[in-house]
């Protein structure tokens, strides 16, 4: 009976084995942190950051009594001077502020750096007032240290 | 004449057999472990160091080169930040002997590196012997848990790199295992046990805090554990409970310290290492508390609990350990907080860098080797399954060392090797190089064989950057290199070279960077 028991041993071992090749396709995701494969921030660029409302387009439609909701994600990339404030201006007038920040671990995993979590954004303001025709909209950051910068700047058409 | 007969019935000779087979598998499955971490950790030997964190394996090499070349000691030199070069971190034991080897000896430098840290890694599993003995584990059950650190493949890879890592583990379990002893054989050798504790914990604090700071608790907790089991008993022995706390807490906590506060006082030396001392890198090291509040976080240990004890299933048996192997579930238990100790202690360093988990990754294969080991403390069908769930986990590591670990082995990475040949080729050995782009790894200086001043910010003349190009002398600037996307800003790099009256024009491109060198 024993013997028989003994042939079990293999049957586990390529057990554990298969248990681990099972979800192969992590791979890539292991390989990027066993490896320190992180997103590098750009040299020199002091804010980072996405309207991802937008997707990847630079002009944004919208109707003149509409309400805008826009959403992403600022960080200021030196150590120790995490983000505190955004401004959203259109030609250069305040519509809109946020002050509070939600959690964004997707962008911290990316670059690697923890203290970037803490900077996903979402605002929202009226357009009542605005004139139709093409617009500039920029989001405006301010860290904890007192350093600005700005995100690319967005075209806002209004119709 | 008296005849002793012992009587024994049929059932207990058959659980016998049976027992005595499974033990037998046992230590053949274990037997197996250390002969194919034997073979792992080789793969690759004469690689370069460059396969991973090649940032922090090339900082410790160039440190010991700089031994090796007869450099200071304790205000050892990693020459990325400018003068004055000295950049301590670590307490240099595991430097200096790596580059004093390999001077007395003349062998390669990277190999000599990657053996002391082989040699520490395995000579581990000498203190950690006496560590299971004095928590009562028999010898059988020793060698299973001494079989799965062999081969876990985190432990594999990382006991091959050119780090101080296994020489600080070495240390801690050391420490660990004369508090135990200690604590076990407190009356004879009790004085020179205590100066060891003392000296041992002081070597481990020194060499990596990091990795001595579950080991500090662990001891704290087991003289704190003894004391009360005593108090309990009756006994009034709490001075030598008090002078035994001072050895092995104290004593190392303050030596640590004045290392730190030495180390510190030489990085303060330039403003370009002063962003470096201990006080300015807390946050960097603890972390804050938002990110231990914040569970997404903890899923990102994933990958590196999958490469210490190959998947989650294995995680999740150590979780089932507790429920069902009740004789060891405080040793279950025990394990598994020291290793989240040292996360929750320096979450940030744990999150960023996966090496880290070299410091506690012990903890969670010792759990595993207690659920195990309560198995095969069932007898017959309990070894059986011991055998069974130890084969699985093998089946587990070894799998995760294939897919994970023997390609970066094998693979030569070249890294910025490239540009470092035409560095070396194109400048004198005493040459000083201004590298932008790659922060401040002292990969390329330790390619190029080079003193480096590694700006790591833009291209602006900023008072600590003029300070180390005004503490060159006798030294000069032998190149300028930009490499990544800092190549992408002509106008500054045109300003920057042309105020160091350097050729504008490229002399070479390669890995990534542009070479520039100084006007004839």
């Amino acid at each position: 009976m024993q013997y028989l028991r003994a042939l079990l041993i293999p049957i586990f071992f390529l057990a554990g084995a298969w248990s681990t090749l099972l979800p192969h396709h992590n791979e890539a995701q292991v390989l990027q942190i066993l490896r320190h494969e992180h997103l590098q921030v750009p040299f020199g660029q002091l804010v980072l950051g996405n309207i991802e409302t937008t997707g990847n387009v630079s002009e944004l439609s919208t109707k003149r009594e509409s309400k805008i909701v826009l959403a992403g994600w600022t960080v200021f990339t030196q150590l120790h001077d995490p983000i505190q404030q955004l401004d959203i201006l259109v030609d250069g007038r305040h519509m809109a502020q946020v002050q509070d920040f939600s959690s964004r671990p997707d962008v911290a995993d990316a670059y690697g750096r923890p203290d970037f979590e803490a900077s996903g954004w979402l605002a929202s303001f009226s357009l009542l007032g605005t004139m139709p025709g093409k617009h500039v909209l920029l989001v405006h950051a301010t860290s904890q240290n007192g350093n600005t910068g700005d995100l690319p700047s967005l075209i806002l058409n209004v119709q | 004449m008296t005849e002793t007969v012992t009587l024994r019935s049929p059932d207990a000779v058959k659980t016998e057999k049976v027992g005595s087979l499974s033990t037998v598998i046992l230590v053949l499955l274990c037997a197996c472990a250390f002969g194919f971490s034997l073979w792992a950790i080789h793969i690759g030997w004469q690689n370069s160091i460059i396969n991973s964190f090649s940032f922090r394996q090339c900082q410790t090499a160039i440190t010991a080169r700089s031994i090796q070349e007869g450099g200071p000691l304790f205000a050892y030199e990693t020459p990325v930040l400018g003068p004055p070069w000295s950049l301590p971190f670590e307490f240099p034991f595991y430097q200096g002997l790596v580059g004093w080897t390999a001077r007395i000896l003349a062998l390669p430098l990277e190999q000599v590196g990657r053996l002391f840290s082989a040699l520490f890694f395995y000579a581990t599993l000498w203190p950690a012997w006496y560590c299971l003995s004095f928590l009562g584990i028999n010898r059988c059950e020793r060698i299973i848990v001494l079989a799965l650190i062999t081969l876990s493949p985190f432990y594999i890879f990382w006991s091959r790199a050119f780090m101080m890592e296994s020489t600080a583990m070495f240390f801690c379990v050391s420490y660990l295992a004369l508090v135990l002893w200690t604590l076990k054989t407190r009356v004879r050798y009790w004085p020179w046990l205590s100066i060891a504790v003392a000296l041992t914990g002081s070597l481990a604090g020194s060499v990596k805090v990091t990795t001595y700071a579950s080991f500090l608790l662990a001891g704290t907790f087991a003289i704190l554990w003894a004391w009360w089991k005593e108090h309990h008993s009756g006994s009034r022995n709490l001075l030598s409970h008090v002078l035994l706390l001072i050895a092995a807490c104290i004593v190392p906590f303050l030596l640590t310290t004045a290392w730190t506060h030495y180390a510190d006082n030489i990085k303060s030396q330039s403003p370009m290492s002063a962003w470096l001392t201990s006080k300015a890198l807390a946050a960097w090291n603890f972390g804050t508390l938002q990110q231990r509040l914040q569970f997404a976080n903890y899923i990102h240990f994933g990958p590196v609990i999958n490469s210490i004890i190959g998947n989650k299933l294995v995680f999740a048996l150590i979780i089932l350990g507790m429920v069902f192997v009740p004789k060891r579930r405080m040793y279950i238990m025990g394990s598994l907080g020291l290793w989240s100790s040292s996360i929750l202690i320096f979450f940030n360093l744990h999150y960023v860098h996966s090496y880290y988990a070299y410091a506690n990754g012990i903890f969670l294969v010792v759990a595993l080797a207690f659920v195990i080991i309560g198995l095969y403390e069932r007898n017959g069908g309990g070894r059986w399954t011991a055998a069974c769930v130890l084969a699985f986990c093998m089946g587990a590591f070894i799998a995760r060392y294939l897919i994970d670990f023997y390609n970066l082995q094998r693979i030569q990475f070249t890294g910025t090797g490239d540009v470092a040949r035409v560095l070396t080729r194109a400048t004198q050995s005493e040459d000083v190089l201004l590298i932008y782009g790659l922060d401040w790894s002292s990969e390329l200086p330790y390619l190029a064989h080079r003193r480096a001043i590694m700006d790591r910010y833009d291209f602006a003349l900023r008072p600590d950057l003029q300070f180390a190009l005004s503490h060159l002398a006798p030294r000069k600037l032998g190149a300028v290199v930009v490499c990544g996307l800092t190549k992408n800003y002509p106008e500054q790099i045109h300003d920057r070279l042309a105020s160091l009256s350097f050729n504008t024009e490229i002399y070479s491109s390669a890995s990534d960077c542009d070479v520039y060198l100084p006007k004839k």
